[in-house]
Order: C-alpha cells, then sequence, then structure tokens
C-alpha cells in the first residue's frame, strides 16, 4: 500500500500545525475590556462618593498590607498582612475542590456505567444538588466546628455534586459505539472504564472543574466572613469592622486576582490535556 | 464456522407495538467466506450482526461459532461499525494496539502487530498522528486495521463505507478484498448498497422483514469493475436482488 490518499488529506493540517504563533487581535479586544472595567469602577466612585474607593486606593491597600501590617495586628488580626489569609483561602479552595473532584468524578462515572450505582446516587444527589450551599454553610460549621476543616468540607461537598453531574452528562455524550468497539476488542469492563470512559469524559471534567473551581474561591471566603481565624473572608470581615472599605476591597481584589490566575493555570491544563480534540470542538 | 439457528428477535416498542427484527432465520457461514448481507434499512441486517457480535441478544433460537453459542462479544469476532469508532484520545498507534492491549499482549509484540497492519492499510507513517489529523477515509483504515490487528478470525462490518465519498468507498473497497484474500478471514459485511455487494461478496444474503429471502452465490470474476458487474451473470444477480427488495415492482415474475 502506498501513502498517497494519506498525504495528500493530512498536508492541510500540518500546515495549520506549523503556522507561526502571533498575538491574536483579540488581546487588545481584552485588554480594553479590562479598561472598561476600571473606567466604570471609577465612575462608580464619583457617584457613590467614599462608600466606594477609586481603584488606585484599593490597589494602595492591597499593596502596602500585603505581607505586613501593623494595622492589621492592630485590629485583632495575625501578623503578616493580606498573604497568610491568601494562602489560607487558596488552600481550602484547591483542596476541597480537589477532593470534590475526585469524589464526584468517581461517582458520576460510576453512576454511568452501573444502574445500581446510578440508582443509589441519583435520589442523594438531587437532594444535595437542590440545598441552597451559602444557606447550608452555617450548618457546616456547626458540625464540623469552625475551623480549616469545614470550610473544606464545605468546598469539596459542593465541587462534588458539579462533578458527579459534569461526568454523568459526559458519559452520556461519548456515542454508545466507542464502548460497544472496545468490548468487540476484547476490553472488560474496567478496560472500557479507564481506557474509555474516562479520556473521553476528559473535556467536559474540565468543565466541571471550571465550574467548581469558581465557586470555590467564594464558598471558602463566605464561610470566613461566618466565623474563622484565618482567611480573606476573616480580614474582610475585621476590616468592615471600622469602616475601612478599601482594605475590605483590598482583599477582595487579592482574591480575585489569585482566581483568575487559577483559572488560567486550569486552561492551559486543558490544552494539555487535550491535544487529541479538534480545533473548536470545546 | 458460523451456525444460525431459528435466530429471532423480537423489540418491544415503548408504545407497547412489537416489532419483529429477526424471523426465525437459520443460516450458515463457512471459514474465509465473504458474505454480504443485504436488506432496506428496518428490515434485519444490522440485528443479525449485532447479534452475531454479541451486542443484542436474541429472543429465541441461537448462534453459535464453531459449536460454541455466542453469549457476549468476543475476541474472535473483530468488529468495524458505520460510526466512527477510533477512539480521537488515543494516537493511530495505540487505537490499533488496544485489542491486543486487551489480549494481554506484551508491548513490544504489540507494537510490532499494529505497525504491520498500519502498513498494510497504508497508514504506516501515521501511527503517531492524532486521529482528528486523518480524514474520515484515513480514519476507516485505522478502524480495519484496529479489527485485523485483534487477530479475529470472523470481521463483522456494519455499513462500514456508508459516509464516505464514492472513490474513497471504492479504495477502501479494493482494500478490504485485498486484506481478506490476503488472510483468509471470514468477513459479514451489511450493505444496503447492491453495487457494493457485488463488488465484494463471494454471497449475499437477502433479508425481507427479519427472514432471509434469499441466498445468492456471487460467482463474478474478479477484479469486479464495471464491465463485469455488467456482464449477463452481473445484471441478472442485480436483478434478482432488487426483486427481493421490492423496487421493480413492475416487472413481471419478480418475487
Amino acid at each position: 500500500m502506498t501513502d498517497i490518499d494519506a498525504t495528500r488529506d493530512a498536508m492541510p493540517v500540518a500546515d495549520k500545525a506549523t503556522a507561526p504563533a502571533r498575538p491574536s487581535p483579540e488581546i487588545w479586544w481584552t485588554l480594553g475590556g479590562i479598561a472598561l472595567f476600571f473606567i466604570v469602577w471609577t465612575l462608580g466612585h464619583l457617584v457613590i462618593g467614599r462608600y466606594l474607593p477609586p481603584p488606585w486606593q484599593v490597589i494602595a491597600a492591597a499593596v502596602t498590607h500585603f505581607f505586613d501590617s501593623r494595622y492589621f495586628v492592630g485590629l485583632g488580626l495575625p501578623p503578616g498582612g493580606y498573604w497568610p489569609h491568601l494562602v489560607s483561602t487558596t488552600y481550602t479552595a484547591l483542596l476541597g475542590c480537589a477532593v470534590g473532584a475526585v469524589i464526584g468524578t468517581l461517582t458520576g462515572l460510576g453512576s454511568a456505567h452501573s444502574n445500581v450505582i446510578h440508582q443509589i446516587t441519583r435520589p442523594i444527589v438531587a437532594i444535595l444538588g437542590t440545598v441552597p450551599i451559602l444557606v447550608a454553610a452555617p450548618f457546616f460549621l456547626i458540625w464540623f466546628g469552625v475551623s480549616e476543616n469545614s470550610k473544606i468540607i464545605l468546598v469539596a461537598f459542593y465541587s462534588a455534586v458539579v462533578l458527579h453531574l459534569y461526568a454523568l452528562r459526559a458519559v452520556e455524550h461519548l456515542h454508545p459505539s466507542f464502548a460497544e468497539s472496545a468490548s468487540t476488542l476484547g476490553a472488560g469492563p474496567w478496560m472500557i472504564f479507564h481506557r474509555v470512559s474516562l479520556p473521553g469524559s476528559v473535556p467536559e471534567l474540565f468543565g466541571g472543574l471550571r465550574a467548581a473551581l469558581g465557586a470555590a474561591w467564594g464558598l471558602a471566603a463566605i464561610t470566613e466572613l461566618l466565623g474563622t481565624d484565618r482567611g480573606i473572608g476573616r480580614v474582610i470581615i475585621t476590616t468592615w469592622g471600622v469602616q475601612d472599605i478599601a482594605s475590605m476591597m483590598g482583599g477582595l481584589l487579592l482574591l480575585a486576582l489569585i482566581a483568575v490566575i487559577a483559572d488560567a493555570l486550569l486552561m492551559l491544563a486543558r490544552r494539555a490535556a487535550t491535544r487529541w480534540m479538534p480545533e473548536g470542538a470545546l | 464456522m458460523i451456525s444460525i439457528t431459528n435466530a429471532s428477535c423480537v423489540f418491544r416498542h415503548a408504545s407497547g407495538r412489537e416489532v419483529r427484527a429477526l424471523d426465525r432465520i437459520s443460516s450458515t457461514i463457512g471459514d474465509g467466506e465473504f458474505v454480504c448481507l443485504l436488506g432496506r434499512s428496518g428490515h434485519g441486517k444490522s440485528t443479525l450482526l449485532r447479534s452475531l457480535a454479541g451486542l443484542n441478544t436474541l429472543t429465541a433460537g441461537e448462534i453459535a461459532v464453531d459449536g460454541r453459542p455466542v453469549k457476549g462479544p468476543g475476541i474472535d469476532r473483530g468488529m468495524v461499525f458505520q460510526e466512527d469508532t477510533v477512539f480521537p484520545w488515543m494516537t493511530v498507534q495505540a487505537n490499533v494496539e488496544f485489542g491486543l492491549l486487551a489480549q494481554g499482549i506484551p508491548a513490544a509484540e504489540r507494537q510490532g502487530v499494529a505497525r504491520e497492519w498500519l502498513d498494510k492499510v497504508g497508514l504506516g507513517r501515521f501511527g503517531d498522528s492524532w486521529p482528528k489529523e486523518l480524514s474520515g477515509g484515513m480514519r476507516k483504515r485505522v478502524a480495519i486495521a484496529t479489527a485485523f490487528a485483534g487477530g479475529a478470525p470472523i470481521l463483522l462490518m456494519d455499513e462500514p463505507f456508508g459516509p464516505l465519498d464514492y472513490v474513497t468507498r471504492r479504495d477502501l473497497q479494493n482494500l478490504l478484498i485485498d486484506l481478506w484474500r490476503s488472510t483468509g478471514r471470514t468477513i459479514i459485511f451489511v450493505t444496503h448498497d447492491i453495487e457494493e455487494a457485488l463488488v465484494l461478496a463471494e454471497r449475499a444474503l437477502v433479508l425481507r422483514a427479519g427472514r432471509i429471502v434469499d441466498d445468492i452465490r456471487v460467482d463474478l470474476t474478479r477484479p469486479r469493475d464495471e464491465e463485469e458487474r455488467a456482464s449477463p451473470r452481473g445484471i441478472a444477480i442485480s436483478k434478482t436482488i432488487l426483486g427481493h427488495l421490492e423496487l421493480e415492482q413492475h416487472t413481471p415474475g419478480a418475487a
């Protein structure tokens, strides 16, 4: 056999792959969007006044109190500025999200594979999925104490429900002939699970991970507002006590920055894990 | 040898209506035969093929391969689907190795066998490619290589070339004939295309309403080019099949 037919068909793809990577004009629109955000914020300051500090005051607060702040210590916060709180909230969000994601992915893929697991998990997810997570937050603090643990459990709980639903949907979207083809090639249930269902679900799982991680920051900070010794939420509630809105918003800005960076890293990981996907399929 | 004995399959729709997809089918298919299952859509071709693959359970009767009843999919029966079943998340090479991996064959041997089959289907240089970098016809070649590499003596093909353009389909038909002749495997090939059956088959089983209505020896000489298919015998076979498919209702004498 010759490769003539093959070569002809494969050429356009090879051309695309070797095309130079030049920054697209879209980056300018993104920068424009960021500029617009700060312009609206500044306008808001002009209208509302001192209760909505302008961007430069908020950024100044975030920078001044970042690593060390006597002012924060004076308010009763532990020494070290925003930094230890940022680390604490990031730790909570990432760990909670990771634990929940693993549990949710396993139960979701499990229910897609086994009708028994599906029937067991269905009512549980239906009930848990409808519980408003913010209303449930105080209960977690009562049950698991005002500690790192209750924050992590709350975030994990939410991520597990999200990933369960995304994983279930991912397998439903996978064409059944993939699994059938694998079984005619001699693959058993386990091989179909880890060589077909799992890799085939990866694109959708990243979608679920993105949704869960996006919510994790807020959930972690909200539980911190309710009572904790560490975390960005603690800084916000403490500085609220002295009407220092610039420092409150400084904490928020730093948390948003971390969230954006984490999301960008997640998208890089998705790109690396889904190189096999056709362009424009996501 | 495959023996099909009184195979029946009744599907019950949600409405309660029963559809007899296979109705007491009996036949035998010998080793090394190239059999086409012909018929109109919804007349049982795919159900019969999926039952042979073990992907569909009969409601009555039995299918046996070398005396052993078919209970489910098995490595003695490979399958090429109409859908694109090449796993997009594996390289071409890993796809062709999949069946060998399932059988627990060591990596070095897997790689060797897979490369050999990729060469035979003309994709020797594409082992490291992702399926997305291949055309639909090339992915079909990967699916064929995967089925052959698995080593199954019986290969079941469910309208595998259906979605392809005419010229690509002719290329793949020729490839399949070459592989069939060089390996001597049994191929059972579902198609609704009479021309495709004339090009490929040694034998055509015509299905209508879940029953085998004719079993025709396609005794044309190879290659089955345009002239051969237009020979008196070729035209006679076409007419017989068309008659069974109820396309020539005006022709007197057609069953």
